[in-house]
């Protein structure tokens, strides 16, 4: 059985485009518009990765991380973000937050299909 | 493995403009002088996504603009630069120029590179003129306002850098979890703060990360609540210490295995996150959300949908119209039946309807702009006030409405609010206001632009037609004068400026409406204001129509035109050059529309006062229509006869009656006209 991917992303295209990317490389995707949404998603559902914008409405990458490793469910998931800060005090906040790595923007398709592939096979 | 990115590119086109769209409406609303940390946030955002999204599909233009906007919108919400009136322009003119790009490659027309580089410049010039003393933290929500809603003491040291805080608690393990909850989402409510993990759960030191912006003394005393006071230490972060292990590359990895979270770690899975108990941040009024979950549809897609439905509508009333005459008794399960079918059909109907109705914000967003940048040329203060844009109407007239109600508001702007000097001198507040509102009303929607200006001069008005040659006299009603201002070329403006010489007169507009099946009616008192109504139907694809008989043919009279019916007398009716051609109504002449003539119907009725008028109105024109007898008041389905047939004069389309007989739905504003030049000049 595939492995299931959440993509949380507010930018319809880029949510697209990650979703068909790794579509095509033989994983299921589920997506997700908003931090928020992504946690409720992820609280419903079972996944095995799970890659997020950081800068979003409602609920910011960040909060999302913190949040999802306060569940039992998520403390070990891997969970990547993508941000367009490469800074060290981004990286910081990142591991701080409990993400397992980060992925800067923009990046092309083979970027993503080779972290997500180093991660989780 | 090589991905088409080319197939995501109509979606971030839409996207983007989308953003472009809510950054102008946010950067309209945003309060100089006071702006709101939301609002900030939100056209920061906007920007943001914009970068994100270009670079990553390859518009690099595009991302070069936003990447300069970004940084300095980012500069501003942390409050490392005061926002500026000169700001918010060279914003909007940016927009502007993403706008002209974003169509440029969407159309695979050419950009201009030398706007693009000019607006670099002029953002450029902008960020070199502002002091540099922001760090380079990360972005994270409301660091500007935030610190500005705490009160403080005059002088105060803020930390340029990210503050990192230890401190041991002064409480149980048991109270330590809440506590360590109510303390973040205390210091969330001011600056981000995230715990760092601790070496082990048995380490009695807490460490926090706060970040840049955040004022020690404040943080030490919040931390004081909890902690012992000899335990706190605050100093600048070290980040370097928590360094990845892959600091350049376009991705990395920390930990091979993600650290146990810190709350959790103690025992806390339930505990809502800091950021999830923040309480709701005061906000300025926002543009209308959209539905937050929403599907993009073709409109032929839905229009496909209208016109099968209006066919269900017809077949429905052609199956009851044969039932009607069967023994109700022996076929009362076909009639129950029947009853049904036409109620879900009636309810299918609505909702197909909805589908193609939007909500007018998107017409009125466009205001705040057009409002600001004419008053600023004309040297007026307007604020501008829309309410009601929530209001559905249906997407065809969404797109034809725009230009006529943004001529109306010009109008105003040019034509109805004083400048300042003029209005303090009358004693009112120097900035006027133009209302813009939208509701329902009936079957219609009403729209109304009304200002807080000099109202209409009803002698200027009368002796700008006298020297038209109209014909006006000093008795007329006001609300007779006001409307002659839709007269072709009629413009009262003293000094012709860019706004009313545009050759485009207030005729065109009403022309528009009535084209719209809609009418315009204006209010204006003396040194008050002006009000200007717009009505219009809430859709182009049913309308509601008067049949009527002539001979054995059937015709709908659209019913927004129709003023009053009546049966002629004799004496009315005066007659030209021997031809019976006018009916005396009221003290108006009116010329008569005969249509066995027009039509060349044959069986009908030729006596004027035989059959019935039907007195109507277009264009600010009247004429009779001479028909046999009214059949009835009811909703009718348009259908198009120029694409199902042919265009024909005076019929503007055709629609299926309830016994499957096709009615021609009439022309009126055509009739009228024909009406007119038919009569000889003496008339």
């Amino acid at each position: 059985m595939p492995k299931t991917i959440l993509a949380v992303d507010d930018s319809t295209s880029i949510r697209q485009m990650v979703a068909f990317t790794l579509k095509t490389s033989g994983y299921d995707v589920v997506e997700a518009v908003d931090g928020m949404d992504g946690l409720n998603k992820a609280r419903s559902g079972s996944f095995s990765l799970i890659l997020t914008d950081q800068n979003m409405p409602r609920m910011d990458g960040l909060t999302l991380v913190r949040s999802l490793r306060a569940l039992a469910q998520y403390a070990t998931t891997p969970i990547l973000i993508l941000t367009t800060e490469s800074s060290d005090d981004m990286k910081a906040r990142g591991r701080a937050a409990g993400a397992t790595g980060w992925l800067v923007k923009p990046f092309d398709p083979q970027k993503l299909i080779e972290v997500v592939k180093k991660v989780i096979g | 493995m090589s991905i088409d990115m080319s197939q995501f590119y109509q979606v971030f086109f839409e996207e983007a403009q989308e953003h472009l769209d809510s950054m102008e409406s946010l950067l309209l609303g945003l309060d100089i002088g006071a702006p709101d940390a939301e609002q900030l946030n939100a056209i920061f955002r906007a920007a943001h996504s914009i970068k994100g999204s270009a670079g990553t599909f390859g518009f690099t233009d595009l991302a070069e603009v936003t990447h300069i906007l970004e940084s300095l919108l980012d500069r501003i919400r942390k409050g490392g630069l005061a926002i500026r009136a000169d700001m918010i322009d060279a914003f909007l003119a940016a927009g502007d120029v993403l706008k002209a790009l974003l169509a440029a490659h969407r159309d695979g027309g050419a950009a201009d590179p030398a706007q693009v580089a000019a607006i670099c410049q002029r953002l450029s010039a902008l960020t070199a003129g502002a002091p540099s003393s922001v760090s380079a933290a990360a972005p994270e929500p409301a660091v500007a306002a935030a610190a500005a809603q705490i009160p403080v003491p005059a002088a105060v040291t803020v930390a340029p850098e990210e503050l990192e805080a230890s401190f041991v608690l002064d409480m149980d393990a048991d109270a330590a979890v809440g506590a360590i909850d109510n303390l973040l989402a205390e210091l969330d409510r001011h600056w981000p703060a995230t715990m760092i993990k601790r070496a082990s759960a048995d380490d009695p030191r807490w460490r926090l990360r706060i970040a840049a912006g955040a004022e020690p003394e404040i943080v030490r005393g919040m931390l004081e609540f909890v902690a012992r006071s000899d335990s706190i230490r605050i100093g600048a972060t070290d980040a370097k210490a928590s360094d990845a292990d892959d600091s350049d590359g376009a991705y990395g990895l920390f930990d091979a295995v993600p650290p146990a979270p810190t709350l959790a770690a103690a025992g806390s899975e339930a505990a809502a996150p800091p950021a999830l108990t923040r309480p709701e941040r005061r906000s300025a009024p926002r543009p209308a959300a959209a539905a937050e979950s929403s599907i993009r549809v073709d409109v032929d897609k839905v229009d496909q949908l209208v016109n099968l439905i209006g066919e269900l509508v017809i077949t429905q009333s052609m199956l009851a119209q044969s039932a009607s005459t069967l023994d109700p008794v022996k076929f009362e399960r076909l009639h129950a039946g029947l009853a049904q079918l036409e109620r879900n059909t009636r309810d299918m109907q609505e909702a197909v309807m909805s589908v193609r109705m939007m909500p007018i914000s998107a017409v009125f967003s466009r205001f705040p702009r057009v409002v600001r940048d004419l008053a600023q040329k004309l040297g007026k203060q307007i604020e501008l006030r829309t309410t009601g844009e929530d209001t559905e109407l249906d997407k065809g007239l969404i797109e034809r409405i725009s230009d006529p109600l943004t001529h109306l508001i010009r109008n105003s702007i040019d034509h109805g609010v004083e400048i300042p000097a003029d209005r303090i001198a009358l004693g009112k507040p120097p900035t006027g206001t133009i209302a813009l509102k939208a509701y329902h009303q009936g079957g219609s929607i009403v729209i109304e632009v009304g200002d807080d200006g000099g109202g209409l001069n009803r002698h200027k008005i009368l002796a700008k037609a006298r020297e038209r040659g109209l014909p006006v006299h000093d008795q007329m009603s006001d609300g007779e004068v006001w409307l002659l201002i839709f007269e072709p070329g009629f413009s009262t403006a003293e000094k012709v400026t860019e706004v009313s010489g545009r050759g485009v007169g207030m005729d065109v507009v009403k022309r528009n409406i009535a084209a719209m099946g809609g009418r315009v009616e204006i209010e204006s008192m003396t040194g008050i204001g002006t009000r200007m109504t717009v009505r219009l139907p809430l859709t182009l694809a049913i309308l509601d129509g008067m049949s009527v008989a002539v001979g054995k043919e059937t015709y709908i009279v659209p019913l927004g035109h129709i003023l009053e019916s009546l049966q002629v007398e004799t004496g009315m009716i005066k007659s030209v050059s021997g031809v019976e051609r006018l009916i005396h109504v009221r003290g108006e002449y009116l010329p008569v529309v005969a249509l066995y003539e027009l039509f060349r119907i044959s069986g009908s009725k030729k006596r004027l006062d035989e059959g019935i008028m039907v007195v109507l109105e277009a264009d600010g024109a009247k004429a009779a229509l001479f028909v046999d007898a009214l059949l009835g008041q009811h909703p009718v389905v348009i259908k198009s006869l120029e694409s199902n047939y042919r265009k024909v004069p005076g019929i503007s389309a055709a629609t299926i009656m309830g016994d499957g007989h096709v009615a021609l739905i009439l022309d009126v504003a055509a009739l009228v006209q024909m009406a007119k030049s038919a009569l000889p000049e003496a008339a």
